[in-house]
């Protein structure tokens, strides 16, 4: 009977630790992009704490084997996604190959910007000892990249900082997880 | 030397430092004590046998060529009076005046390379994860007719629902002529397309468009939803990712009887 159902999730009935991890599992199932603790908190009317605590709880049980989906984390919030094991069939089912990987030189422009931004073009190029310009309206393209303002210098050039969008393609959290830069004599 | 009985292949460099890089660490030395000359010497060389195999050789590496014999030159010879203005002259050089200048350069580049391994080796990582698409249709309007052509690979997306017509349709019939373009005229195909797409509330599949019995056909028909997208009468559409795309005429141009197509 279609009515029960709906009795069985009625708010004033007090839910369990165990069925809130259920609920977030399914919340995070439906939702596209990544949703953060705070709103997670305040759909399931728990203070932040417990939100983590239930996050934790999820993430773990997703990491241990014989899981297809696990939980991963971004700045924004938290997303499910598939586990890498299971990459090259899910590749086979789209029938595509991974999308386009970025060049060496993309690779290295990010690497420069990413470190010192706000930087400009120019700046990018005494570095790497090579013109850019092809390279950054690349990065511009794909939205690893944003202008952020002009320098205070003849010509006022564009200042270059990485986005939100760089940091989800890379995986990482924020910009403290890169490494630090090798210092060499 | 190198001996030419055997085929040797030449590393690839990012650009001038990279290759400095290389050539400073193979002579095994401390880095700052290596000699301008030396490493002037190897450069050159290097550009030589870039030549030799016949490989494209970026102007920044010619560039650097001539920043380091300029170096090399001035250590050589006693400071002059004008040296400050001949340095302005030479501003397309790389502004590099001492040893110390050029390892400093060298180094500072070179610090770079880690992190970009390291981000290369997080893209492929990241690449084995997929994300479930839920939510509405993604929308692939025309917007803006600029950015038309960069909306979501939109173009890449038609190319390939044509070119997997045009597959089918190798299949079917393998060696017939294409007909005479003209005989499918684009603003014909047009008309077509807007009597295919108009009184239809629900949008139809690009496939469905391009089910036709001749290439030149498909590929007037392709030509035309491209002209339909730029003149903005039409929109695209994709529910999700990879789904096949869907087109539906704009709600303005419904009303419209006769479109006037371009020739």
């Amino acid at each position: 009977m279609p009515e029960t159902n709906r009795e069985t999730y009625r708010p004033q009935q007090k839910d369990t630790f165990e069925n809130k991890k259920a609920i977030l599992e399914a919340m995070l199932f439906v939702w596209e992009g990544p949703l953060s603790a705070g709103r997670i908190a305040s759909i399931l009317e728990i203070s932040p704490e417990e939100a983590e605590k239930i996050i934790e709880e999820l993430e773990a049980e997703l990491s241990r084997t014989g899981r297809g989906i696990r939980l991963y984390r971004y700045e924004e919030g938290i997303q499910l996604g598939t586990a890498p094991e299971a990459a090259a069939y899910i590749e086979k089912m789209f029938s595509r190959e991974t999308m386009g990987s970025l060049s060496n030189a993309a690779l290295e422009a990010l690497a420069i910007i990413a470190y010192k931004q706000p930087v400009t073009r120019v700046e990018i190029e005494e570095i790497r000892g090579v013109k850019s310009d092809g390279v950054v309206d690349n990065l511009l393209k794909r939205k690893l990249i944003k202008s952020a303002g002009r320098k205070e210098t003849p010509g006022k050039p564009l200042l270059y900082v990485t986005t939100d969008e760089f940091l989800k393609y890379f995986g990482l959290r924020n910009l403290d997880e890169l490494p630090p830069l090798p210092e060499e004599d | 030397m190198i001996s030419v009985t055997y085929v040797v292949s030449l590393p690839v460099f990012e650009g001038p430092f990279d290759l400095l890089y290389h050539l400073v660490r193979s002579q095994e030395i401390d880095i700052w004590s290596v000699s301008v000359a030396d490493v002037t010497n190897q450069y050159l060389e290097y550009l030589r046998l870039m030549e030799e195999f016949n490989l494209e050789i970026a102007s920044e590496f010619l560039v650097m060529a001539a920043t380091l014999l300029r170096l090399k030159s001035r250590m050589l010879l006693p400071p002059r009076e004008n040296q400050a203005e001949e340095d302005e002259a030479d501003e397309e050089l790389f502004s590099i005046y001492s040893s110390e200048e050029l390892i400093r350069r060298i180094l500072e580049y070179r610090s770079f390379k880690e992190p970009a391994a390291f981000l290369e080796k997080r893209e492929k990582e990241q690449q084995r994860i997929f994300f479930r698409s839920t939510g509405g249709p993604r929308v692939m309007h025309v917007t803006r007719q600029e950015r038309f052509f960069e909306q979501e690979g939109l173009v890449d997306k038609l190319v390939e629902a044509m070119q997997e017509q045009m597959q089918k349709k190798n299949r079917r019939e393998k060696a017939r002529d294409i007909k005479l373009v003209e005989e499918y005229r684009l603003r014909d195909r047009i008309k077509v397309v807007l009597g295919k797409l108009s009184g239809k509330k629900n949008a139809v599949y690009m496939d469905s468009l391009l089910e036709t019995r001749h290439k030149g056909e498909i590929v007037t028909t392709f030509i035309a939803v491209l002209e339909l997208a730029r003149q903005r009468k039409i929109s695209f559409w994709q529910q999700r990712n990879f789904s096949p795309i869907l087109i539906q005429l704009k709600d303005s141009v419904v009303e419209e009887e006769e479109p006037n197509a371009g020739d």
